[in-house]
């Protein structure tokens, strides 16, 4: 008999992971409030950025987007993305996207990136891995429970990638949810009620859902996405920048100038959804002049156009599903760092028939939302009460062909359907069948389902019955037996895009056990003397580089401040280690930007 | 059935009304799972009142507290089934082609064009494609050139939709009276009642199919949505 157990015990919080395709947050509950996590200088915006040496050194978050100039074939750049970009799409960027794709049998994209390859899925992995310690260190506690809101657009496979990425990363308990249902729940959590359009749209993602909120009860009627984003205009601009910097001449290191550019583009990007305008004055070496050019509203509005398009198709596709018509909605809210941009923002409120919402901060509220589903799920009783909606519509190819539904869009989760399949020769021992997608767009294909071990029977005689279920956090399960004989079945299931179930089963079995919480503690300090000491290594051989540059006043009290680390880091306290660690760095902040800088200096000539 | 948490005899299949727990069952009658006699007619409201008070009840939400994995797996279950089975009965050609499902008496139907539109059935289908291949090309001109055709097919439609209606009416009385007679049960089916019930279905099917393509085929916005699927 199970009795109501007791309020959870302390250091097993959920914390929720919003991991933008660009920056990413983490928030965490404060009494009834909430807080972000910070890096050492106090921002709350982690960059979505991995660096793997080639001897295998990993940084992640802002020291790695720092050196993504200086080695861009190590840099990636929004590890997410790579869950849902194809080898072609990536080849086609040319120097922007400077990893070399691995070729092989396997349907998860895999990079070469330090020393070896890397698939999507491991790469995501070590990412999470660093938001996760950087919690830990931050909260002073373990944390091994995640909320991780994710596109609309992510198909149920792309979910599970992440989720394994997730529990690579360390993570015990790992929940998703629609990034678009989680902005809802931060409306709802300021007491917002009726109905709701949710737009999400950052750098890479546009996510877009429509919920009704009565009472206790959360509906999303329809939601739906689509994989583009500000990464568009990122690379718009920097193509562009890049064709008239060839044109003055050929360039050498490609790859650095492009990554380089990028980081311009974006800049520019930002003001001139804030200004209207953008000068660009980017050092091409000493050689040369530099690379000058303004970019006005105009442009701005040129390339905006294929996003708007987009924007149209997915808000319409979501208004229609939920059967509601522009106008009706009782507020619209939006998200997402995109939505910045004013001539986006007025084209979705147009759609939405609404002027959006104010007073939430477009890049805080998916990891707010994301909290507060994070309270649910920890609390005795439960508040509210969330119906999300199936976002990607399953259907199995009919007799003429065409493919019809059988679990549709917009559908309340969990759902499921049963299929019967049989034979159509004598004993025969397996069975396949192709299980199509549908989100916004076309019907495309999914997976291949392929039942084996039939046990031997005349043609149309075994009823296989395939059991499909899609969950709360939007992912698939299938499972399949034989009506008349208990004999287990063999099933495997390959998604276009994504691991095999076989694969996924397996990789998840072999992650180690969860490590002893009396372990806990340890590891934290190890860990602050190791970033202890490389500080200080680093800066050792900084100062040496650039002793020139510095003033006597700044070499002194970078001593100073790296004699006061060196006392504490073999110490018990961590406080102390970090406070200390944290003044070395503020005081070596400029000295580190000049180095940055000259190194970047050497490489662009 | 006994409750798997305290084995008390149950009363609603998805949840004990002596502990609360959500019960894990997911073979299971659509119109039992929601808990409501196996009638064909039902007013939306009711449907949806119905499905709601029940997932505030069984919902997997309501039991994080638990640590203990069964309660919430077992909530998983019920909210599916609860869910599933709303999806069938909440639209009305749905729920007449689950009875006749579950009385084993579906034939193949095919959809069946009404009486009344025999003679238009052609022409819709070929104004209808001229207007979807119109918008395909993004050809605003030739698509709006066919609007006021397709009004007056949208008439002659609903009024054929409403004649269907009111043949699905009766068989849907002729059912809820022999559900009533049985006590509110499952009933035997009336004889030659699913003669009649295949056919309005074959028609409501059609009729559901062309008001959709319709409606498409009247908004620009709405059939671009369509057009790209």
């Amino acid at each position: 008999m199970v009795r109501q157990t007791s309020a959870p015990s302390a250091g097993q919080g959920y914390v929720a992971f919003d991991c933008g395709t660009s920056v990413s947050r983490i928030a965490f509950a404060r009494g009834d409030g909430s807080a972000f996590v910070t890096d050492l200088a106090g921002d709350a915006r982690i960059p979505s950025a991995l660096a793997i040496s080639p001897q295998g050194g990993i940084l992640a978050g802002m020291p790695a987007r720092d050196r993504q100039t200086l080695y861009p074939h190590h840099t990636v750049l929004s590890p997410k993305a790579l869950l849902t970009h194809d080898a072609q799409d990536l080849n086609a960027r040319g120097p922007f996207f400077p990893h070399p794709i691995v070729s092989g049998a396997s349907p998860l994209l895999q990079l070469d990136l330090g020393g070896r390859a890397r698939s999507a899925v491991e790469i995501n992995a070590h990412f999470l891995a660093h938001l996760r310690r950087m919690a830990e260190s931050f909260l002073e506690r373990p944390v091994d429970s995640g909320v991780f809101p994710v596109p609309t657009a992510f198909s149920p496979f792309d979910r599970r990638g992440f989720s394994l990425a997730a529990r690579m990363a360390g993570f015990q308990q790992v929940r998703l949810i629609d990034e678009a249902t989680a902005a809802a729940l931060a409306w709802i959590a300021q007491g917002g009620r009726g109905r709701i359009g949710v737009c999400v749209w950052g750098a890479g993602y546009l996510s877009v859902a429509v919920a009704s909120v009565r009472d206790r009860l959360v509906r999303v009627l329809a939601s739906g996405g689509v994989a583009s984003g500000g990464d568009r205009i990122d690379q718009a601009l920097a193509a562009d920048l890049l064709a008239r910097a060839q044109a003055g001449g050929p360039i050498h290191n490609v790859a650095h100038v492009a990554r380089h550019l990028l980081a311009v583009a974006e800049a520019a990007k930002r003001d001139l959804a804030a200004r209207g305008k953008a000068d660009v004055g980017v050092s091409l070496g000493a050689d040369r002049p530099p690379l000058r050019q303004a970019y006005t509203s105009a442009d701005l509005d040129r390339l905006i156009e294929p996003l708007k398009l987009e924007a149209t198709r997915v808000c319409q596709s979501v208004l229609a599903d939920a059967r509601v018509q522009p106008g009706d909605l009782d507020g619209v809210l939006l998200a997402g760092g995109l939505t910045r941009i004013r001539g986006l923002a007025e084209h979705l409120s147009g759609i939405l028939g609404r002027e959006p919402l104010a007073g939430f901060d477009p890049e805080e509220c998916v990891a707010l939302g994301a909290l507060e589903r994070a309270r649910v799920l920890e609390r005795e009783k439960s508040d509210i009460v969330v119906l999300d909606a199936n976002p990607c519509a399953l259907g199995l190819e009919g007799q003429s062909g065409q493919v019809s539904p059988i679990l549709e869009r917009s559908i309340h989760l969990p759902a499921g359907n049963r299929e019967i399949f049989t034979t159509y020769l004598e004993r025969q021992a397996e069975v396949a069948f192709e299980l199509f997608g549908q989100g916004t767009g076309a019907w495309a294909p999914l997976a291949r389902v392929e039942v084996s071990n039939i046990p031997p029977m005349p043609a149309g005689a075994p009823a296989i019955e395939v059991l499909l279920v899609i969950d709360e956090d939007g992912q698939l399960s299938v499972q399949a037996q034989e009506s008349a004989r208990s004999k287990r079945l063999g099933l495997e299931v390959r998604p276009v895009r994504g691991l095999p179930a076989s694969v996924f089963q397996a990789t998840l079995e072999a992650l180690p056990a969860p490590a002893e919480s009396s372990d806990f503690e340890a590891g934290l300090r190890e860990e602050l003397r190791q970033r202890g000491r490389f500080l200080l290594e680093n800066l050792r051989e900084l100062s040496k580089r650039q002793a020139a540059s510095m003033t006597r006043d700044e070499k002194q009290i970078i001593a100073k401040k790296a004699r006061e680390l060196e006392e504490v880091l073999d110490g018990a306290d961590l406080v102390e280690i970090r406070s200390c660690a944290q003044e070395l760095e503020e005081a070596a902040r400029s000295l580190v930007q000049r180095d940055i800088d000259a190194s970047m200096q050497a490489v662009l000539r | 059935m006994k409750c798997w948490n305290c084995e008390n005899a149950l009363e609603s299949a998805l949840l004990c009304g002596r502990c609360g727990m959500p019960q894990p069952v997911d073979v299971l009658g659509a119109f039992e799972a929601l808990g409501i006699p196996p009638r064909l007619q039902w007013p939306a409201e009711e449907l949806e009142q119905t499905y709601e008070r029940m997932a505030l009840q069984c919902h997997p939400d309501l039991f994080r507290a638990h640590r203990d994995e069964r309660v919430i797996n077992a909530a998983r279950v019920a909210m599916r089934t609860l869910n599933d089975s709303y999806r069938t009965l909440k639209d009305r050609t749905k729920r007449l082609r689950y009875v006749l499902a579950a009385s084993g008496r579906l034939a193949e139907t095919t959809r069946t064009v009404p009486a009344g539109l025999q003679e238009s059935a052609q022409i819709i289908s070929r104004i209808l494609t001229a207007a979807e291949e119109a918008r395909q090309k993004g050809d605003r001109e030739a698509w709006e050139s066919h609007q006021d055709h397709l009004a007056s097919l949208q008439v002659q439609a609903e009024g054929a939709v409403e004649r269907s209606r009111v043949n699905l009416q009766l068989v849907e009385q002729q059912w809820d009276d022999a559900v009533r007679r049985a006590g509110d049960h499952w009933p035997d089916v009336p004889d030659g009642w699913e003669v009649q019930a295949q056919r309005w279905l074959g028609e409501q099917e059609y009729l559901d199919a062309l008001m959709e393509r319709l409606r498409a085929a009247r908004s620009w916005e709405r059939a671009a949505a369509v057009a790209s699927r």
